[in-house]
C-alpha cells in the first residue's frame, strides 16, 4: 500500500517537473527566435507553433509513461458503477448470484484445504508414510499390522529412516481426583516422537528399556493437560490412575502433536507380550514410518512388495488371502489420514465448480443481453474511433465492481456455510479443527470470483467489439442484435454441464435410497447404548467382570420403560470389531468371523432374532459346559441344511500351545452388518461374557419411548453399583447408524443442492435469451398472426425454441455423464455409474423445467396484438 | 525541404541518438532535439511525444541523470548528463550500431 502511494506521489512530482520543462523549452525557442531577428511576439507565436499543443504533448508523455491507461480503467470502473446503480435489481441478483457461488465453492474448497491439501504439522511431513497390509482382491485395501510384521519390516527395510507402531486402541479408565472418566490413549512404541520428528513440550518419551518394561509411564496430550489439570506445569513426576494403577507423567506433547488423531489425550509405552509376536496374530496396529532423504516413495512401494513377497513365500498360511499373497499399501500419512473422506471432498469440489461455471455461463449471457441494450452506445463508442482492446478493457471495468461483491459476499455466505456444515462432516474427517478461512481459503475465493467475472466478460466484449458502426446507427434497435448464436450456445452448454451435476446428483439420491433400504439384522428404534472398560487393578479375575456385568444388567433392567438389556464385546456399526477365524470340530480350515462375547439379554435388546436351538441363559457359568451361538450365514455355509445345534466350534488358533475348549452349538441367530450397512464381509460367531471375558463392553438397552431420555436413570444405576465406572459414547442406536451413512448423507445432500441450484440457474438463463429472442421476433410473430397463424402456432415457435436447446445441452449432456457415472462408480452402492433410472430421471427432470421455463414467454409472445407490435416501429 | 524527405526516427534508435548527444556535455531536453536536428541537416525530426519519454526511461534506466541549472542566456532549463553507466551502454549500443548498419549494407548492396 505504501509503495502505491509513493509512486502516487512520484507520478505526481514528475508531472509538474514535465510541464515546467516544457514551459522552459518555450522560453528558451523563443529566446532563440528572437536572437535570431524576429520580433518577441512573432517569436512567441512561432516558438508555439513549433511546440503545438502543450496539454497534448504532456497527455502524449504521460499515455508513455504508463499512467494513462490505469487513469482510463479507473474511469471505467466508476462508469461501470453508475451503470450498475441505474439498474440496482439486476446488479443485486447478479451480485447475490456471484456470492452464492463464490460462498458455496469457498466453504467446499476451505474443507478440502484443512483435510486434504494443507501439510500436516510435523517437519518434512512429506516424508512420513503410513504402511497397511493390503489384500485388494478380496476388497480389503488397508489392514492393520501385526507386531511380527513391524519387527520384520523395521529389521528389513533400508529406505526408511524408522518406522513406529501404535495401537489406537487402549483402555485407560481415569480415576482419583476428579469426575472418574474414560480416555482414548494410545500405546505407542518409543521411536513415534522421533518418526514424527516432534520433540515434547514438557519432559521427556518413553526410552526401549520402558517400552519393553511395560513401565508405568504416560505422555499427555497438550488439549489433555490444559483440560483435566489447567495446564500446571507441575505435572511432571506425578502419578495419575489409569485402570486403578498409578502411572507416573513423564512429558507432555506440543498441541501439534495429533498423531494418531487430535481425538488421542496420553499414550503409554507399547508392550508386546513375547509369545504375540507371531505372523498372522493380532492385526491391532497402525505404523508410521519416515523415508530417508532422497528416497522416493515408488522405491519404498517397490522395496515392501519385495520384503511381502518373501514374507509370503516363507509363512504362506499368515499371508495369503483366498487365492491372493497379502501386499504392502505405502501412502503418505496425509493421504492415509484421509483416505475415508478423500473422494466425497473431491467430488463435491468438483460439483461446486461445476455449478462456478453455470453461474459464469449464466453471467455472460446476461451480459450479452444487456450489451445488446447498449448496442447503440457500443457502436457509437467505434464510430468515435475506441478499438477493441479499449473496448474490451471497459466491459471489464464495468463488471469488476462485480466481482468486488461476489468475494465480499462470498466469504460472508461462505463462513455462514461452514458453520452449518462443519457439523455434518462425517466423524472420521481428521484435522476438522484446522478447517477456517485461512490465506489459501481467501485466495480461493478472491481468484475464484475474479476469474468467473473476467470469463464471463470476455464474450460481450469480443461481441461488442465486432459491432457494425455503421449498420447499427442507421437502423434502430429493432434489428437483432450480436451475440444470438453466442447466447444460444452458452445455454446450451449451460444445460449440458447442469445435466452432468444432475445425474450425479440422482446418482448419489438413488444409492442413498438403496443403502436406507438395507435391513442391519437388527432393529436400532428404541436403542440406547453405552461403552464401558471394566478396571481390570479392581477385577482382576473373569469371574469377578462377568459378575460385575450381569449386576449392572440387572439393575438396568429395574428401571421402568426398559424392556431389555444386554452386553456386547462390540458394537455394531461403532467403527471397532474383533475379528477372526474359527474352526468346527471334524471340519478341516477355518472360517473368517466376528467374535462376539455377550450377556445373555444382548439379542433381544438389539433386536436380533433366534433362528433355531436357545439363547444364552443365566445357567451358562465358567464352569458350566462351554456354549456358542453361530450366526444363519455361518450355519447355512458350514453346514447346509444340516442343523449346526450340537455341533461344536472355537476360535482358529494354529500352533498356540494354549488352544481353547470346544464350544457345543446351542442356537442359530440372525446375521447382521456389523461393519456397514454397505458391506458384509463375514459372518458372526458368539461366546458367552462368563465364558470368554472381555475388559470392554457396550451396554445395550432397548427401551419404550426416546432412548436418550432414559441416559440419566441408567448411568445413576451404574453409579450405585460403581461409583469409579467412567461411561463413554453414549449414543442411540439410531445415532450409530446415522453415522455410517454421514458420509453418503453429506455427498447426497450436497450434490442435490447443486443439482438444485444448478437447474435454477440453467432454467434462468435459458428463460433470459428464450424470451429476449421472443421479443426480438414480436414484429415476426406479428406478421405471422396477421398472415392468419394462430396463437398456439407463435407458442409453439417459442417453446420449440427452448424445447431446442433444452434438447442439444442433455444430448451433451449425457454423452459427458457417461464418464463421470464410471468415475464416481466406486462411491456407489446398490446401482451402477449407468444406471439406466438415472439416465432417464436426470434429463426428463432438466427438459420439463426447462419447457416450464419456455412456457412464460411462449406465452406472453402469443398473447402479444399483432396490431400493436407491428405498429410500434 | 519538403515533409516527405524527412526521416521517421528508427524505432529504438533514439536512445542511441540521446545518449550520444549527451557524450560531448550536459545538455537539456531541447538543445538535444536541436542538435540531433542539426547533425542530421534536419533530416531528423524528434517528435516532443517521443523525446519526453525517451529522456524519462533512459533516467529510469540510469544511463542519464538530471538536474535543473541555467543556459548561456541565463534561463532556466533542465539538465542532462551521461552516467558512467550510460557510457557503457552507449558503447555497447554504438557497436550494436555499427554492426547493424555494416550488415544491412552487405546485404543491401547490389549483387555485381
Amino acid at each position: 500500500m505504501r509503495r502505491w502511494i509513493r509512486l502516487w506521489l512520484a507520478r505526481k512530482q514528475e508531472d509538474s517537473e514535465l510541464s515546467e520543462e516544457l514551459r522552459a523549452h518555450l522560453a528558451i525557442e523563443a529566446r532563440q527566435r528572437i536572437e535570431a531577428g524576429e520580433t518577441p511576439e512573432e517569436a512567441t507565436h512561432a516558438a508555439k507553433r513549433v511546440f503545438g499543443n502543450i496539454a497534448h504533448t504532456e497527455e502524449d508523455v504521460r499515455e508513455a509513461w504508463g499512467w494513462a491507461a490505469v487513469e482510463r480503467f479507473g474511469e471505467d470502473v466508476r462508469f461501470g458503477l453508475r451503470m450498475l446503480r441505474r439498474t440496482p435489481v439486476w446488479t443485486a441478483a447478479i451480485s447475490a448470484m456471484l456470492a452464492l457461488g463464490v460462498g458455496l465453492g469457498t466453504a467446499i474448497f476451505s474443507v478440502v484445504y484443512g483435510v486434504l491439501l494443507q501439510p500436516l504439522p510435523y517437519p518434512n511431513a512429506d516424508r512420513l508414510v503410513a504402511i497397511w497390509p493390503t489384500a485388494t482382491k478380496n476388497g480389503v485395501a488397508r489392514f492393520n499390522v501385526s507386531a511380527a510384521l513391524w519387527l520384520d519390516w523395521r529389521k528389513n527395510s533400508t529406505l526408511l529412516e524408522d518406522i513406529a507402531l501404535t495401537r489406537p486402541i487402549a483402555n485407560f479408565n481415569l480415576t482419583g481426583e476428579g469426575t472418574p472418566e474414560r480416555l482414548q490413549g494410545a500405546r505407542a512404541s518409543f521411536n513415534v516422537p522421533r518418526v514424527l520428528r516432534l520433540p515434547p513440550l514438557m519432559g521427556r518419551i518413553f526410552t526401549e528399556e520402558e517400552q519393553h518394561a511395560d513401565a508405568k509411564v504416560a505422555i499427555l496430550s497438550y488439549a489433555f493437560w490444559q483440560r483435566r489439570f489447567g495446564g500446571d506445569s507441575g505435572i511432571l513426576g506425578r502419578k495419575i490412575q489409569l485402570n486403578g494403577e498409578p502411572f507416573e507423567v513423564i512429558g507432555v506433547m506440543p498441541a501439534e502433536y495429533q498423531y494418531p488423531s487430535a481425538a488421542f489425550e496420553l499414550w503409554t509405552p507399547l508392550y508386546i507380550p513375547p509369545d504375540e509376536v507371531r505372523h498372522g496374530m493380532n492385526h491391532q496396529y497402525i505404523s508410521v514410518g519416515r523415508l530417508k532423504p532422497g528416497v522416493r516413495l515408488e522405491q519404498v512401494k517397490a522395496e515392501f512388495s519385495g520384503i511381502m513377497r518373501r514374507l509370503a513365500e516363507e509363512y504362506p498360511g499368515n499371508y495369503r488371502a483366498g487365492n491372493e499373497w497379502i501386499g504392502a499399501l505405502v501412502e503418505t500419512l496425509a493421504q492415509s489420514d484421509a483416505f475415508q473422506v478423500r473422494s466425497p471432498l473431491y467430488v463435491l469440489l468438483a460439483a461446486i465448480s461445476c455449478l462456478l461455471l453455470i453461474g459464469c455461463m449464466n453471467l455472460a449471457v446476461l451480459l450479452i443481453a444487456r450489451a445488446g441494450a447498449r448496442a447503440q452506445e457500443m457502436a457509437m463508442r467505434v464510430a468515435l474511433g475506441a478499438t477493441g482492446g479499449r473496448l474490451r478493457r471497459q466491459m471489464l471495468a464495468e463488471v469488476l465492481p462485480l466481482s468486488l461483491a461476489g468475494i465480499v459476499g462470498g466469504l460472508v455466505l461462505a463462513w455462514w456455510i461452514l458453520q452449518t456444515l462443519l457439523p455434518y462432516l462425517p466423524a472420521n474427517t481428521p484435522r476438522v479443527a484446522s478447517i477456517r478461512l485461512n490465506v489459501p481459503v481467501l485466495a480461493f475465493a478472491v481468484c475464484a470470483s475474479l476469474a468467473v467475472v473476467l470469463l464471463a466478460s470476455l464474450l460481450p466484449g469480443r461481441i461488442a467489439a465486432r459491432s457494425q458502426p455503421g449498420r447499427m446507427l442507421r437502423h434502430a434497435s429493432r434489428s437483432v442484435t450480436g451475440g444470438g448464436q453466442a447466447r444460444n450456445l452458452l445455454v446450451v452448454a449451460q444445460i449440458a454441464v447442469t445435466l452432468v451435476l444432475l445425474f450425479g446428483g440422482v446418482l448419489f439420491a438413488r444409492s442413498f435410497a438403496e443403502l436406507i433400504r438395507v435391513n442391519p439384522g437388527f432393529s436400532s428404534q428404541g436403542v440406547l447404548t453405552m461403552h464401558m472398560a471394566v478396571t481390570r487393578a479392581k477385577y482382576r479375575e473373569d469371574v469377578r467382570v462377568a459378575d460385575y456385568y450381569r449386576r449392572l444388567v440387572e439393575r438396568v433392567k429395574t428401571i421402568p420403560g426398559v424392556t431389555a438389556a444386554g452386553m456386547v464385546n462390540r458394537l455394531p456399526l461403532s467403527g471397532i470389531a474383533q475379528t477372526g477365524g474359527v474352526e468346527f470340530e471334524g471340519r478341516a480350515g477355518s472360517y473368517d468371523s466376528d467374535w462376539r462375547s455377550a450377556t445373555p439379554g444382548y439379542f433381544e435388546a438389539i433386536g436380533i432374532p433366534l433362528k433355531h436351538g436357545r439363547l444364552f441363559l443365566e445357567f451358562d457359568r465358567p464352569q458350566s459346559p462351554a456354549v456358542g451361538l453361530i450366526d444363519e450365514h455361518m450355519a447355512r455355509r458350514v453346514f447346509g441344511f444340516e442343523s449346526p445345534v450340537g455341533k461344536r466350534f472355537r476360535r482358529y488358533l494354529p500352533g498356540l500351545s494354549q488352544q481353547d475348549p470346544w464350544a457345543e452349538i446351542v442356537g442359530v441367530v440372525g446375521h447382521i452388518l456389523n461393519d456397514s450397512l454397505e458391506r458384509d464381509p463375514r459372518p458372526q460367531v458368539y461366546w458367552p461374557e462368563t465364558q470368554r471375558t472381555q475388559d470392554r463392553a457396550a451396554l445395550v438397552v432397548r427401551t419404550t419411548g426416546h432412548p436418550e431420555s432414559y441416559t440419566q436413570a441408567i448411568m445413576e444405576q451404574i453409579r450405585k453399583e460403581e461409583p469409579d465406572q467412567p461411561v463413554y459414547d453414549v449414543r442411540s442406536m439410531e445415532e450409530w447408524v446415522d453415522r455410517t451413512l454421514q458420509t453418503r448423507t453429506l455427498l447426497t445432500g450436497m450434490a442435490t443442492l447443486f443439482g438444485a441450484a444448478s437447474l435454477l440457474l440453467a432454467c434462468l438463463g435459458l428463460y433470459g435469451v428464450v424470451s429476449y429472442t421472443a421479443n426480438l421476433r414480436l414484429r415476426e410473430f406479428g406478421i405471422r398472426m396477421a398472415l392468419g397463424a394462430g396463437a398456439g402456432h407463435v407458442r409453439g415457435l417459442v417453446l420449440r425454441h427452448a424445447g431446442r436447446l433444452a434438447l442439444w445441452g442433455s444430448l451433451i449432456g449425457l454423452t459427458l455423464s457417461w464418464p463421470v457415472g464410471r468415475a464416481l462408480q466406486s462411491l456407489l452402492f446398490g446401482i451402477t455409474g449407468g444406471d439406466v433410472i438415472s439416465w432417464l430421471l436426470a434429463p426428463a427432470l432438466l427438459i420439463s423445467v426447462a419447457l416450464v421455463a419456455g412456457l412464460v414467454p411462449a406465452g406472453k409472445a402469443a398473447k402479444a396484438d399483432p396490431a400493436v407490435t407491428l405498429r410500434s416501429e | 525541404m519538403s515533409e516527405a524527405e524527412k526521416l521517421d526516427v528508427l524505432q529504438g534508435t533514439l536512445d542511441l541518438l540521446i545518449l550520444r548527444t549527451l557524450q560531448w556535455g550536459p545538455q537539456h531536453g531541447h538543445g538535444i532535439g536541436q542538435i540531433i536536428r542539426a547533425k542530421s541537416d534536419d533530416l531528423l525530426q524528434v517528435e516532443h511525444g517521443s523525446l519526453y519519454p525517451a529522456l524519462h526511461r533512459l533516467r529510469r534506466e540510469g544511463w542519464i541523470e538530471s538536474e535543473w541549472g541555467t543556459t548561456q542566456n541565463n534561463q532556466r532549463a533542465k539538465f542532462y548528463r551521461l552516467t558512467a553507466k550510460g557510457r557503457e551502454q552507449l558503447t555497447r549500443e554504438e557497436t550494436k550500431w555499427k554492426l547493424f548498419v555494416k550488415t544491412m549494407a552487405r546485404v543491401m548492396r547490389p549483387q555485381e
